[in-house]
């Protein structure tokens, strides 16, 4: 398989009262044409940033301050503004966690839908809302024409997020970002949205990258999968090989706190501490504070994401395989 | 829709009768009297009486209503549209405000629309380059145009451009609607005329309306929903102007309908500086002379704006915004 997005030594930087946030710190991640590839990790850790520096969507005071981003070959980082426009919404698609914020209250969902397609396949107005009511039937809306005519005040969470869907696939795209899309909805509706962007995946061909902080959403969804922590991709392994047999002792920590059923228990797995002040993250390996293991160098140098498992698919960032 | 509409209009014609008590009763519980032998010693009481007799302020017996019971006069001829004569002018009350309000309209309507046409689009332009240099000037500005009243502005205007640089004409019996002319007919002399007095009333709006549509749009554009139109791959621009502005303006609807019943008061002290026949100076000439009837009339006027524009604001805010149903 071809690579579709290769994203190279990324840092985003954010200027804010007291320093400098280190939000991504050099993170390495390959999305193959048509794969679903999950990135986890837990709040603060840099997913939802490195989603927004590949959309170069980031807010005033965040900066991408080294690395690449190759689409198609093509670097995104310092592409120019209308180009970048050129593939937003059109080669790459994002969809957010909050479905009842994100669309705009004061224009009806088939306008909304319909201006992507109008802006990217220079189709008229007509064109463009018959696209938005298909989009929407595709996306299991019951009665779209009608829909299509409403605002988003008048749906629910779960239809909001398929009007969400919907709007990001309408233009086809190679790459869809979700950004966290079924954390703000009831579980039953979670299984219904992400069975959808399954089917959808295999009609439309588009590769996603699926940022989540639940791995069980990974487990159900991903080909291969990307742990982060603070900044950092510390494991990235084909998503059995990684639920399977773990190495860094973060994602070890991760699987260890899913309860089991079936498994008596008295307590769940905690990973002890918690996540390093953004302002000050310790020197060395970033986890080290909360490591059961702390191997030697680790409390210097920053361990580098290389293939130390059974597949030389199975990379890890730690010094204990060294 | 239609019921409300129905209720609101009956609410608003509830609310005018209340007013209308409370400011009947606020006028003639005030010290003083029309006519008085004490204001004026050369004048004798039968004269005085007689002529309390005319303005309908006593019986046929030269007994003084009581306030209910002129009250209750006031509204009777009110619900038939009059609004009753002035004392001083000898004039129905309707006459002298068809006289004076065009006058006000022309000078606070267009101090308004400039500080519409100038306020919203600094207000947006600074939002959009929110802590850039335009927009800390803007802001500064903006602090100061609030902090000046427009009486102190206004003599200073006149002062700088009309007597030290003689620019401006100084406000000195110059052609208006009513009063001793028969009406405006050189608009060039009008307009030269209108320049310090509309300045120095649309600062305080442009400084008002600037500061509310830079804040309303800050808002806006930290919304999710601007990401997501970000992420379509539209523009900066028609991002700003298209899904932020339709947002933003909404609460501006408000501040216009509350700005537009001011028109009809008139701006008292700023038709005073510059001589401009306007209500705001009638109603204050009214208050000393105690000319009962035209205070009422402009109080009400304005109370029936306010009324009417508050509800057009209601009506369209359902039209603006789809999450508002009645």
């Amino acid at each position: 398989m071809s690579d579709l997005l290769r994203i190279e030594d990324l840092h985003t930087q954010f200027h804010v009262h007291g320093g400098t946030v280190k939000a991504v710190d050099g993170v390495n991640l390959t999305i193959p044409a048509k794969a679903t590839v999950g990135l986890v990790g837990e709040s603060g850790s840099g997913k939802s940033i490195t989603a927004l520096s590949i959309m170069r969507l980031l807010e005033k005071n965040g900066r991408i301050t080294q690395g690449h981003v190759f689409f198609h070959g093509q670097d995104l980082v310092g592409l120019p503004d209308e180009q970048m426009q050129e593939i937003r919404g059109n080669d790459i698609s994002m969809i957010f966690q909050e479905p009842m914020t994100a669309l705009n209250p004061v224009f009806t969902v088939g306008d909304q839908i319909a201006e992507a397609v109008r802006l990217h396949q220079k189709v008229d107005r007509e064109a463009g809302l018959k696209r938005a009511i298909e989009m929407l039937r595709l996306v299991g809306i019951s009665d779209p024409k009608r829909r299509a005519g409403q605002y988003p005040h008048e749906l629910s969470g779960g239809m909001r997020q398929r009007v969400m869907i919907a709007m990001a696939l309408s233009t086809s795209p190679e790459l869809l970002i979700a950004d966290e899309p079924t954390t703000a909805l009831d579980v039953t509706i979670q299984a219904q949205i992400l069975k959808l962007m399954r089917n959808l995946k295999g009609e439309f061909g588009s590769a996603i990258l699926l940022i989540t902080h639940d791995l069980g959403v990974v487990a159900e969804m991903c080909d291969s999968v990307a742990v982060m922590y603070a900044g950092r991709i510390v494991e990235q392994a084909p998503t059995e090989e990684l639920f399977a047999s773990p190495k860094h002792p973060y994602t070890q920590g991760l699987l260890a706190s899913i309860p089991r059923l079936g498994k008596k228990q008295e307590r769940l797995h905690v990973i002890t501490g918690s996540v390093p002040n953004p302002l000050a993250v310790p020197p060395g390996c970033a986890f080290r504070p909360r490591c059961p293991i702390k191997a030697p160098r680790s409390d210097r140098d920053i361990p580098a994401l290389k293939p130390n498992g059974s597949t030389a698919e199975h990379l890890v960032a730690c010094w204990q395989y060294e | 829709m239609t019921f409300y509409l129905v209720r609101r209009v009956a609410i608003g014609f509830f609310l005018l009768l209340l007013m209308s008590a409370i400011f009947f009763t606020l006028t003639r519980v005030t010290p003083g009297a029309p006519v008085s032998v004490g204001e004026n010693p050369r004048i004798h009481q039968e004269q005085v009486n007689r002529r309390l007799h005319s303005m309908g302020l006593t019986d046929p017996n030269g007994k003084p209503y009581t306030v209910p019971e002129s009250y209750v006069r006031y509204v009777v001829a009110l619900v038939h549209g009059n609004l009753g004569d002035s004392y001083q002018y000898n004039e129905p009350v309707t006459t002298l405000l068809m006289q004076r309000l065009p006058n006000s309209i022309l000078l606070l309507g267009a101090a308004l629309l400039v500080a519409l046409a100038i306020g919203i689009p600094l207000g947006i332009y600074a939002s959009t380059h929110q802590y850039s240099k335009a927009d800390m000037t803007t802001s500064i500005v903006s602090y100061i145009g609030v902090s000046i009243p427009s009486f102190v502005l206004g003599i200073y205007l006149l002062l700088i451009f009309a007597v030290f640089l003689k620019q401006t004409p100084l406000h000195w019996g110059f052609p208006l609607f009513g009063m001793h002319t028969g009406g405006v007919d050189d608009p060039v002399d009008l307009l030269v005329h209108m320049v310090l007095p509309v300045t120095a009333l649309a600062i305080l709006q442009i400084a008002i309306f600037s500061r509310f549509m830079r804040a309303s749009m800050l808002e806006v554009l930290h919304q999710d929903y601007i990401r997501t139109a970000r992420a379509k791959g539209l523009a900066v621009e028609r991002v700003n102007y298209k899904h932020a502005l339709r947002n933003a303006i909404l609460p501006i609807i408000t501040l216009v309908a509350i700005a537009i019943p001011q028109i009809v008061n008139g701006a008292i002290i700023t038709e005073g500086i510059f001589s401009w026949p306007g209500t705001g100076q009638l109603a204050f000439q009214a208050v000393v002379d105690r000319d009962y009837p035209v205070i009422l009339g402009v109080v009400m006027l304005v109370a029936a704006g306010t009324v009417f524009f508050n509800l057009i604001a209601d009506v369209l805010y359902a039209v603006a915004d789809p999450r508002i149903r009645y």
